[in-house]
């Protein structure tokens, strides 16, 4: 058994499990949590001072309301409802949240987002409009492969041995849209395909057969129109 | 003249609108074209380039290197081309059955699509590559790489499967299960 047994067994299982969701949730919950998952983390790469932008103007719509309820309830105490105390909560925003954090708030919105739409696609898309099948399973194993390279460099804190490199600061523009997809590719799956070896060509083959086997057979199956 | 990735991701996009537009029970009849084609051309390739070369010398007798990249380039890509014209433009391969209503429908029909417009368009790619981009002698393309575009080379089909013995795969199966209906 080689030293990379163990990780060729945790990649199969992590790939089986997304397969399993995937087949289970349904092509047309897949294919949304797909779009959003990648349209989504690409779009807020480019714009991470739009979204900083966004979460301050909404976090000070928040601190606004309970600096409010806590003046409200500070003159409440102090016997005086016109609220004519001073202000018990002064942090705003712009101190929580520096430029500097862009790419950590984008991060997060976009992890939000991820998990809304999971849940929003579980309760809002009925099973019938989402049909499982082999194309089902591939597009979940899709969606996990993009977590990869998505949520591995941010776990290096936590698992110092994982040697994955971060995927770098991306320009502006289309430009900056392919630097972000090529870098993620290179970074996530460069690896991966690397470590794949001769068997590369044969793997490319199978994956291309199967994906358009599993399309074909969602035409064999063919009742709906 | 813009960015070499620009040029031919623009191939691929329009590839992948038609695919969108016909429908993909259209389309994987024109995967099973376009892979034959790649099939077709890496298992000539090797044993035809030494014909062609020897058809140069007789036609031009010249030792122009930059010309005769030219004319191999050119004589993949247009074979090529034509083929893929054959593919879009007479009867294709149809598989049974219906396709799945919008819009699954048409998310595969764009799948299907790109990965039609990513065989089509790496392997217009992958023939400029190979004999040093000679359409830039003509001014048609940029043939500084940038990294981005250094970075997609790797990607190409033909680099990613460089034999053509892997192609027979697909082509084999697809073959099956139209002749199974």
């Amino acid at each position: 058994m080689s030293e990379s047994t163990p990780g060729t067994v945790a990649f199969v299982f992590y790939v089986l499990l997304f397969a399993w969701v995937g087949f289970r949730r349904g092509l047309f919950r897949e294919l949304l949590v797909l779009a959003v998952s990648v349209g989504g983390f690409f779009l807020l790469q480019q714009n991470q001072g739009l979204a900083l932008e966004i979460v301050r103007q909404v976090l000070g719509i928040v601190f606004g309301i309970v600096a409010v309820g806590a003046k409200f309830l500070a003159s409440l105490r102090a016997g005086d409802p016109g609220g004519s105390s001073e202000p018990v909560y002064t942090l705003g925003p712009s101190e929580w949240l520096s430029d500097a954090d862009q790419p950590t708030v984008s991060f997060l919105v976009w992890s939000g987002v991820l998990l809304f739409t999971y849940l929003l696609t579980n309760k809002a898309i009925p099973d019938t409009l989402s049909t499982s099948g082999l194309l089902a399973a591939m597009i979940g194993v899709g969606n996990g492969l993009f977590y990869i390279p998505t949520f591995a460099p941010r776990l290096i804190d936590f698992i110092p041995e994982v040697g994955v490199a971060s995927v770098s600061s991306p320009g502006t523009g289309i430009e900056g849209l392919l630097q972000s997809v090529t870098d993620m590719m290179h970074s996530g799956f460069g690896d991966l395909w690397v470590a794949l070896g001769p068997q590369q060509p044969i793997l490319a083959a199978i994956a291309l057969t199967v994906l358009l086997v599993a399309v074909i057979s969602t035409l064999r199956r063919g009742g709906q129109t | 003249m813009g960015l070499i990735e620009v040029y031919f991701g623009s191939i691929a996009g329009i590839i992948t609108m038609i695919g969108l537009a016909q429908g993909y029970a259209r389309e994987l009849g024109r995967s099973m074209i376009i892979i034959v084609a790649i099939f077709l051309l890496l298992y000539v390739q090797d044993r035809l380039n030494p014909i062609l070369d020897s058809v140069w010398r007789m036609v031009f007798s010249a030792e122009n290197i930059g010309a005769q990249q030219l004319f191999l380039s050119n004589f993949y890509l247009v074979t090529f081309v034509v083929i893929i014209f054959a593919g879009y433009a007479g009867r294709v391969i149809t598989f049974s059955g219906q396709q799945w209503p919008m819009p699954q429908g048409a998310v595969l029909s764009c799948l299907v699509g790109a990965v039609n417009g990513y065989l089509i368009s790496g392997s217009l790619w992958y023939y400029q590559h190979i004999y040093g981009y000679p359409l830039a002698n003509l001014g048609w393309i940029n043939p500084d790489l940038s990294p981005i575009a250094t970075e997609l080379v790797r990607y190409l089909p033909q680099n990613v499967m460089p034999s053509p013995t892997p192609w027979v795969i697909p082509i084999a199966i697809l073959l099956l299960m139209r002749v199974r209906g």
